[in-house]
């Protein structure tokens, strides 16, 4: 795989992929630390048994720790008689319960092997695309395939996303930031999310064919969405996410089928990639930076509570219509744990900037307004009021 | 006798320009002719009707409706019509409007609707075309329409934009379609930019960061 990997400067930092970062293998272990987590390590460990052993140089640091965690776990899944399969199925809503199911979630997503059909709605549109993701205990491949419009294919290798075009002979290739992969865990604010959601287990229904477990995680205020939760009973994986505002659906997103533990095919994305030997690269420029030192200040107490600053990136972001171009932005981001908002800052330009406002699509919000000389665009799928809140709070440094 | 006689054969061929008509055989002088006659003489506008009907009942019995269900319809369709605000036009002031049409100055207000009514046909027609357009926009949501159109006006050494864009875009206040469909794809950018941001957030289903990508190609 390793030759396969190496030719051509179509994967030129593909040599880093993998690469655990201290950060990431810290924050691991100390979920796994956790009881509650550790008797998703358990279960893992139980299952994924003798595979997770084989390590590997690029995934040892994590395996490591997730077999230092199962280690752990099995000592105190005796003293808990922890239930042997699945999670808590009584309404045992703790933060704990809130942590396990994240991690065990978080752990199936990267970890299983399956091929199938996710369609998103929001309400008056469909779109599905084709997905398959493996993990061969080593690196975490996934290719999704746009079924609707422009042919367009989405190849991951670990960290690193790249987007093919065939149409248009293009690929745009997109380092991943290993920080931004895992918001949650990273910001340590995971740690919050039971003070701003409340977990309810609701009777487990059958989705995409597999049994599936049902958690609501209701918004304890009205700054964040509802979010519904359908995890593969068997496996933990995510089967279906709706977002929704008093019990009405936002948008849901799920898989109509879906194959788990097929065998890891990295074929069907090598293949791929190889397929686009030749295309014009693009590499869109990301720089990591603060606000602070771009001369700008958030009043915290203005934010809505919950949401921590991730990130701070200069980008430039290709604009199409009539006045197209690169506009070079300053994205921040914030997150609570289960949701994220980004805050573009640039500079007004008459031509372009027309709408300010809001847009709805799905859950997704976007407010669009000037101040001063400056134009902010907030996005999340938050309610528009939270999005209010983040333009209010930036203040340029005097 | 011979008037009566002449009377026959006028109210004879202004039948056959109108059945012409229904048809779509008359030629531009016929209509015109019809158009006038179909104004003023009430014995005509019923003919024009009863040709309709006759043609209505040949194609399906339930097309068959008293003469007062379409009366009714025009009426209300005029009722609503001059209802219609004029959204996109600032109407003429009155001064303007009165100096545009001295004729009618002494009767202001058939002036003033008379003003706006010469706005409602094109605007109502626009809107029309608006809606039709959302509509395609909605049912084709990543054709290539919307974004070949502005490829072109942007030139030669224009970029090549394709969208791909959710088209489920509601806009809050009093955006028409067209507009919402332009926000819509100025915002992709943003929305790509910021469901990247977080590839691995703890509910986010793969493949959400696909969806609202577009390529801007720039010239090479």
């Amino acid at each position: 795989m390793e030759r396969v990997l190496s030719p051509g400067r179509l994967l030129p930092s593909l040599a880093a992929r993998g690469r655990v970062t201290p950060a990431r293998a810290a924050s691991q272990r100390q979920s796994g630390a956790r009881g509650a987590a550790a008797r998703v390590a358990s279960r893992r460990a139980a299952s994924l048994g003798g595979a997770l052993l084989r390590v590997s140089r690029v995934s040892g640091a994590l395996v490591c720790a997730a077999a230092l965690s199962a280690g752990s776990a099995r000592v105190l899944a005796q003293s808990l008689r922890a239930p042997a399969a699945p999670p808590p199925a009584a309404s045992g809503e703790t933060a704990g319960d809130l942590h396990a199911w994240l991690a065990r979630i978080h752990d199936a997503a990267l970890r299983s092997n399956y091929v199938g059909t996710i369609v998103n709605s929001t309400g008056t549109s469909v779109v599905s695309s084709r997905v398959g993701h493996y993990f061969d205990g080593r690196s975490t491949l996934e290719r999704v395939d746009a079924l609707d419009g422009e042919p367009r294919s989405m190849l991951r290798i670990n960290d690193e996303m790249r987007t093919l075009w065939p149409r248009y002979r293009v690929a745009v290739i997109e380092p991943a930031d290993p920080r931004a992969a895992f918001p949650a865990l990273v910001s340590g604010n995971e740690k919050h999310i039971p003070d701003l959601y409340e977990l309810h287990l609701q009777p487990g229904q059958r989705i995409a064919g597999h049994e599936a477990d049902r958690l609501l995680l209701k918004a304890r205020d009205d700054s964040r969405f509802d979010h519904v939760i359908w995890a593969d009973h068997a496996t933990g994986l995510l089967l279906r996410v709706d977002v929704q505002l008093g019990g009405r659906t936002l948008e849901s997103s799920g898989f109509s089928d879906v194959n788990i533990g097929v065998k890891p095919d990295g074929a069907a994305i090598y293949n791929e990639l190889h397929r686009a030997d030749g295309y014009r690269i693009i590499k869109p420029a990301i720089e990591h930076t603060k606000l602070d030192a771009e001369g700008w200040t958030v009043q915290a107490a203005l934010l809505p509570a919950g949401f921590q600053a991730l990130d701070c990136v200069r980008r430039a972001l290709d604009v199409p219509g009539d006045t197209a171009g690169q506009a070079k932005v300053l994205q921040a981001i914030w997150s609570d744990g289960i949701t994220h908002v980004s805050l573009f800052i640039e500079p007004f330009q008459p031509q372009r900037h027309r709408s300010e406002g809001l847009t709805v699509i799905g859950a997704t919000h976007t407010l669009t307004r000037r101040v001063n000389d400056m134009w902010l665009t907030a996005v999340g799928d938050v309610p528009p009021a939270a999005l209010d809140q983040f333009v209010r709070a930036l203040e340029r440094k005097s | 006798m011979s008037q009566p006689d002449s009377d026959r054969s006028s109210s004879e061929s202004s039948r056959r320009i109108l059945s012409a008509l229904a048809d779509g055989d008359a030629t531009s002088g016929e209509a015109e002719r019809a158009f006038v006659a179909w104004r003023e003489d009430a014995q005509v506008r019923a003919t024009w009707h009863a040709y309709h009907l006759i043609g209505d009942v040949l194609r399906s019995d339930d097309l068959a409706c008293a003469p007062e269900a379409n009366e009714a319809f025009l009426v209300a369709l005029r009722a609503r019509l001059a209802d219609e605000p004029v959204v996109l036009a600032p109407e003429p002031r009155a001064a303007e409007a009165a100096a545009a049409q001295p004729a009618v100055a002494n009767a202001p207000a058939g002036a003033a609707t008379r003003a706006r009514g010469r706005w409602q046909g094109p605007m109502a027609m626009a809107a029309g075309f608006l809606v039709v357009i959302g509509g395609l926009n909605i049912v084709r949501p990543f054709s290539h329409g919307g974004n070949a159109s502005l490829a072109s006006n942007a030139g030669a050494s224009s970029p090549l934009a394709t969208g791909a864009n959710d088209p489920a875009v509601v806009a809050a206040g009093q955006q028409t379609p067209a507009q919402t469909k332009a926000a819509a794809d100025q915002l992709a950018p943003y929305l790509a930019a910021h469901r990247q941001s977080a590839m691995n957030a703890p509910f986010q289903m793969p493949g959400s960061d696909l969806r609202n990508v577009s390529l801007v190609q720039p010239a090479q």
